[in-house]
C-alpha cells in the first residue's frame, strides 16, 4: 500500500471543489411554487346517503358571512366585501343552476340551503430568543416597555361553503350534506384573487359527488 | 438508541485512524429513484453530495463510515385527489432529504495500481424526510430507517495522493417509522484523497 506524503496534499484545491458542491447543492435547492395561484387548494365533502343527481331547489343568502373571532354568533351578521362576496355567489349560483338546480327564495321552502362564508387567517413568525441559548444563558427574555412584534408572515383566506338539508332535520340539528371550502394566500389584485376564487369554485363543483 | 450506535461508531472510526494510512472522497451524486421512491418522484434527482473515510486494516481492505445528503424532488402539477368522500385538488409537491450515515467496510483490489477498484458495503440508518405539499399544507414523514448500500467504484490516481472516484451504488432503504422503503440508485464522481 502507498504511504503518501500528507504534506504535498493539495487541501486547498480539495476545500475548493468541496465547498463548490456544497454551493452548488444548495443553489439548486429544489423549486417550490412561482406564483401564488399554486398555493391554491380546493377541497370538497359529502354524504354518502344523500342523493345529489336529483333536482333541488335551493337558496342563497344576499351575502357571504365573515367569519369573525371577535364576534359571537350572536351579534348581528357582517359580510364580507361586495367586490368578493358577489363573485362568490354568482359563481355558487352558475354551478347549482348548471347540475339543474333552481334558486328560489329562502321563504319558498327549498330543498337545501347555501350557506357561504368566508374568514382569513393570519400566520406570524415570532422571534424567539431562546436561539441564543447557546450563546449566553437562557434566563427568558422580556422587552421593557415594547415588543418587537412579528419578523415575517403571511395571510390566507378561505371560502366555505355548506350545504343544508332542512328537511333532514334530526333532534333540532340541520344535516350538512355537502361542504366545500377554497384556501389560497391573501396576495395579489382584485381581479387575480377574484379569477382564483372563480376557478377554484369551478373545481369544487367539478369535484365528488358533481363530477 | 440509533443515535447511540451512529455516535459510538464514529466514535470508533475516529479512535483508530491516528496513526495508519486514511482514504476521503467527497462526491457529486447523480441518484435514479427505484420502488416507492419511483411512485413519488419520476425525475432523477440532480442534487446529492457524499462523503466518505476509509481506515486501512490491511493493505486492501479498509473500514470506515459515509454519510451524504440527497435531495428527490418532483412538481406533480394541478392533481386531483379523492379519498372516500373527500376531494382534494391543488398543485402538488414532493420533496425527500435523504442523510445516509453508515459504516462502511471496503475492499480495495489493487490498492498500488493508479486505476483502483473497490467494492464496498455500507449498513446503517438514513434520515429520511418527506414532504407531499399542497397549497399551504405540507404532509411530513420523518424516520430513521435501516439502509445497506453495496457500491462498486474506482479510484483513478491523477497526482501524488489525489484522484478521482466514480462508483455506483444501490441505496436500500427499509420502511420504517412512517416512510416507506425508499431506495434508490445512485452514480457518483469526485474527489479521492489519502493521508
Amino acid at each position: 500500500m502507498k504511504h503518501f506524503n500528507t504534506s504535498n496534499t493539495p487541501i486547498r484545491l480539495i476545500g475548493i471543489i468541496s465547498m463548490a458542491f456544497l454551493i452548488t447543492l444548495m443553489g439548486c435547492y429544489p423549486d417550490e411554487p412561482e406564483y401564488v395561484e399554486e398555493y391554491d387548494i380546493a377541497y370538497s365533502n359529502y354524504s354518502p346517503d344523500f342523493s345529489f343527481s336529483d333536482s333541488y331547489t335551493y337558496s342563497l343568502p344576499a351575502g357571504v358571512l365573515a367569519i369573525d373571532d371577535n364576534r359571537d354568533p350572536e351579534d348581528p351578521p357582517e359580510f364580507i366585501d361586495d367586490v368578493f362576496g358577489n363573485t362568490i355567489l354568482e359563481r355558487i349560483r352558475e354551478n347549482l343552476n348548471a347540475e339543474g338546480w333552481t334558486e328560489v327564495s329562502e321563504d319558498a321552502n327549498p330543498d337545501l340551503i347555501i350557506l357561504p362564508s368566508a374568514f382569513e387567517t393570519e400566520f406570524l413568525y415570532f422571534y424567539n430568543p431562546d436561539y441564543w441559548c447557546w450563546y449566553y444563558s437562557c434566563w427568558g427574555w422580556w422587552y421593557p416597555g415594547y415588543f418587537p412584534g412579528y419578523v415575517s408572515g403571511f395571510k390566507t383566506g378561505t371560502v366555505f361553503i355548506q350545504m343544508a338539508d332542512p328537511n333532514g332535520v334530526e333532534n333540532d340539528d340541520v344535516p350538512v350534506v355537502w361542504v366545500g371550502a377554497l384556501n389560497g394566500l391573501l396576495q395579489g389584485s382584485n381581479n387575480n384573487t377574484i379569477g382564483r376564487i372563480e376557478r377554484n369554485l369551478d373545481q369544487v363543483f367539478s369535484q365528488p359527488p358533481f363530477d | 438508541m440509533r443515535k447511540t450506535v451512529i455516535t459510538v461508531s464514529l466514535l470508533l472510526c475516529f479512535a483508530v485512524s491516528v496513526s495508519a494510512q486514511n482514504k476521503f472522497s467527497v462526491t457529486y451524486n447523480l441518484a435514479f429513484p427505484s420502488g416507492n421512491t419511483s411512485d413519488l418522484f419520476e425525475s432523477t434527482s440532480w442534487r446529492g453530495v457524499n462523503f466518505d473515510y476509509h481506515h486501512f486494516l490491511s493493505d486492501e481492505f479498509a473500514i470506515g463510515f459515509s454519510t451524504g445528503w440527497q435531495i428527490f424532488s418532483d412538481e406533480l402539477g394541478f392533481v386531483t385527489e379523492t379519498s372516500g368522500t373527500e376531494t382534494l385538488s391543488g398543485f402538488r409537491y414532493n420533496y425527500l432529504n435523504s442523510y445516509p450515515i453508515l459504516l462502511t467496510g471496503s475492499y480495495f483490489f489493487n490498492p498500488d495500481n493508479q486505476f483502483s477498484p473497490y467494492a464496498s458495503i455500507g449498513l446503517g440508518f438514513v434520515y429520511n424526510e418527506l414532504n407531499e405539499d399542497i397549497g399551504i399544507l405540507t404532509f411530513e414523514k420523518t424516520g430513521w430507517p435501516f439502509s445497506v448500500r453495496p457500491e462498486i467504484g474506482i479510484d483513478y490516481e491523477l497526482v501524488y495522493n489525489l484522484g478521482l472516484r466514480a462508483s455506483f451504488k444501490y441505496n436500500y432503504v427499509a420502511s420504517g417509522d412512517e416512510l416507506p422503503s425508499l431506495p434508490y440508485f445512485a452514480f457518483n464522481i469526485g474527489l479521492v484523497w489519502t493521508n
